[in-house]
């Protein structure tokens, strides 16, 4: 199976300049003209694993809902005002833990290209407050900027805007914006886990030298990142290996180039997790011990995983800048 | 298993000797061939008929793993040099209700693909139609699969027969037709088995100890479920068998109590 080898295209933005672009890129593909991506993205009974496989492609305008509120299971770094929103729903990536399994009725991936109207909306939004926006959690945005440029214009949407704009990628396409200004109002994060659990989890992911090396790229630009080690997996000999791969990832970056750190265990909405197990039951994520509290599925022992980590951090990152996701507090925010 | 269904017998004569289908003799209702791998059903023509030979077919036979449906058929196309090819459809319109259906195409395979709109009635005018082929049965084919299938295991194959003009189209021309397509089209369904073929996490050998064992501790539903997923955990965490739980099958269970027991025993080893 190919990914790509069919490409839906909404015929209202059949003639978008976006859309020829990404169609110049895929010759081979089969294009099918649609009148709504719903027609390919909502049909019933789609096998989300077995689309993964063979992924095609849906080229969209996005008509309505550009913003959501940010999600309670999501840090939000103390920012009340926090939103999210996706140009493209779905990724290329294949993490088994990712939420986007069984979250859509399909695995395939979807560009809306009318990136302007999203800037309308936001600009309406952001004369009442300031918001804090989430442009990564639907997708990994930067792993896809050699097809759509996305990120680029979003930093340099987010340069004359006041608004906090995040960029939260585990891809090594940095360099694909070397030659921008990135304001001070754009955060990188970069989701970084150790090697064991990518191999692991997370396909097609670049491995985490890769990730340090973009990392490194965008240091050298003075930018301050943020570093995501979440989700926290369990895997045998964990103390071992997360404290392993904490002086790895702070003995490549210094302490004064982190903006912050934020360290949260696998956790799902108990729902989402029936969902991706009806998909695939014989999933490692299921295989450890794991627990419903509060709605949400998680590992027992979770609390335990992120403080370890936190301690870790801790030794080479002030205490200041380590976020551990805790729910509890969190809830009052909403 | 894979469901093949033809409005006309025609159109299903040349599957029937090339995959040495018998009939059933049983069915009052359509005609239908099986073998061990392929149950064909002559659905008649129109798309409710079609509609309700899926659904007849599939609620009586019932749905096996990895088994998949193909609507086949002959077709009228806008384009005279369309004539004699075989396509593969990717998306389906309703004439009548001007719904669309787009089949999940996730294979490579060797033909070419084309639009395909379903009309009530058979079609003269080319102004007439939105896609490039027409037929009478695909929406109503793809509607009802779609209610016992996944998205990616429907698949209309489309041979064009005529341009709207119906030109010699006889019975022993659609056999004549088909036949030539015959070798194209086994090769298509061999590679769509392939392509989704599901590995099973137990062997069959496991699967009877876990049952085994079930019934000799006399678990409950609730139990059995458990027990199930502690295996499949075990499994694919350790990635070992689960044939050690054989030594549990000597344990004595005759009262509630002793079930608890043994069952927390049995799951203290798979933890």
């Amino acid at each position: 199976m190919k990914k790509f080898s069919h490409i839906y295209v909404e015929e209202d933005v059949k003639n978008h300049p976006l859309t020829i672009k990404i169609l110049s890129k895929f010759p081979k593909s089969k294009i099918v003209y649609i009148n709504r991506y719903s027609e390919v993205f909502n049909r019933p009974n789609q096998n989300y694993l077995v689309q993964k496989k063979g992924q095609n492609l849906i080229i969209a305008k996005k008509r309505h809902d550009f913003l959501y509120k940010g999600s309670e299971l999501c840090e939000d770094f103390g920012n009340i005002h926090f939103f999210h929103t996706s140009n493209i729903y779905n990724c290329v990536y294949e993490c088994e833990y990712c939420y986007l399994q069984g979250l859509y009725p399909s695995a395939h991936l979807v560009i809306f290209v009318n990136m302007e109207d999203y800037f309308r909306e936001i600009d309406k939004l952001i004369e009442r407050k300031k918001i804090y926006l989430s442009i990564s959690y639907e997708t990994d945005l930067l792993a896809l900027e050699y097809l759509t440029g996305f990120t680029r214009e979003w930093i340099e949407y987010a340069s004359s805007r006041d608004l906090l704009l995040e960029i939260k990628t585990k891809s090594a396409n940095f360099p694909a914006l070397e030659d921008l200004e990135i304001p001070p109002n754009v955060i990188f994060a970069w989701t970084l886990l150790p090697q064991p659990v990518i191999d692991r989890y997370e396909k097609f992911t670049p491995s985490l030298e890769m990730r340090l090396k973009s990392i490194k790229k965008a240091i050298s630009r003075g930018l301050r990142i943020r570093i995501s080690i979440e989700p926290v997996m369990y895997l045998e000999n964990f103390e071992e290996v997360y404290s392993q791969f904490v002086k790895e990832v702070f003995s490549c970056i210094p302490e004064k180039s982190v903006r912050d750190v934020n360290i949260g265990a696998f956790r799902l909405p108990k729902e989402q997790a029936k969902r991706i197990e009806k998909l695939n039951e014989a999933s490692l994520i299921f295989c450890y011990d794991t627990v419903v509290k509060d709605e949400v599925f998680t590992y027992r022992n979770a609390s335990d995983y992120e403080n370890f980590v936190a301690e870790e951090v801790k030794k080479y990152v002030p205490s200041e800048k380590v976020y551990v996701f805790n729910k509890k507090e969190k809830s009052s925010l909403f | 298993m894979i469901f093949l269904f033809t409005a006309l017998y025609a159109e299903a004569y040349p599957f029937i000797n090339y995959f040495k289908l018998k009939r059933d003799l049983q069915n009052n209702y359509f005609q239908v061939f099986s073998n061990d791998e392929a149950l064909l059903t002559v659905t008649g023509v129109g798309k409710i008929n079609s509609a309700i030979a899926v659904a007849y077919t599939l609620g009586r036979y019932g749905i096996y793993r990895d088994s998949f449906a193909l609507n086949f058929g002959i077709a009228g196309s806008k384009f005279p040099q369309m004539k004699g090819h075989l396509y593969l459809i990717n998306k389906v319109i309703d004439s009548e209700t001007k719904k669309v259906f787009v089949p999940d195409v996730l294979v490579d395979h060797s033909f070419e693909e084309s639009d395909l709109e379903t009309f009530n009635h058979p079609v003269k005018d080319a102004y007439r139609m939105e896609a490039n082929l027409c037929d009478m049965e695909g929406s109503g084919f793809y509607q009802a699969a779609s209610k016992f299938f996944d998205a990616h295991q429907i698949y209309l194959l489309k041979l064009v027969s005529d341009s709207l003009d119906f030109e010699g189209i006889s019975r022993d021309f659609v056999i004549q037709l088909v036949e030539e397509k015959l070798k194209e089209i086994d090769e298509f369904i061999k590679m769509i088995k392939e392509s989704f073929k599901t590995e099973e996490v137990f062997s069959e050998e496991e699967k009877n100890i876990i049952k085994t064992l079930s019934d000799k501790l006399k678990l409950t539903a609730s139990q059995r479920q458990i027990l199930y997923k502690a295996c499949l955990h075990y499994k694919v965490r350790e990635n070992k068998g689960v044939d050690f739980l054989k030594g549990f099958f000597g344990m004595e269970v005759t009262n509630k109590k002793e079930r608890e027991k043994a069952f927390e025993e049995v799951l203290s080893h798979l933890r």
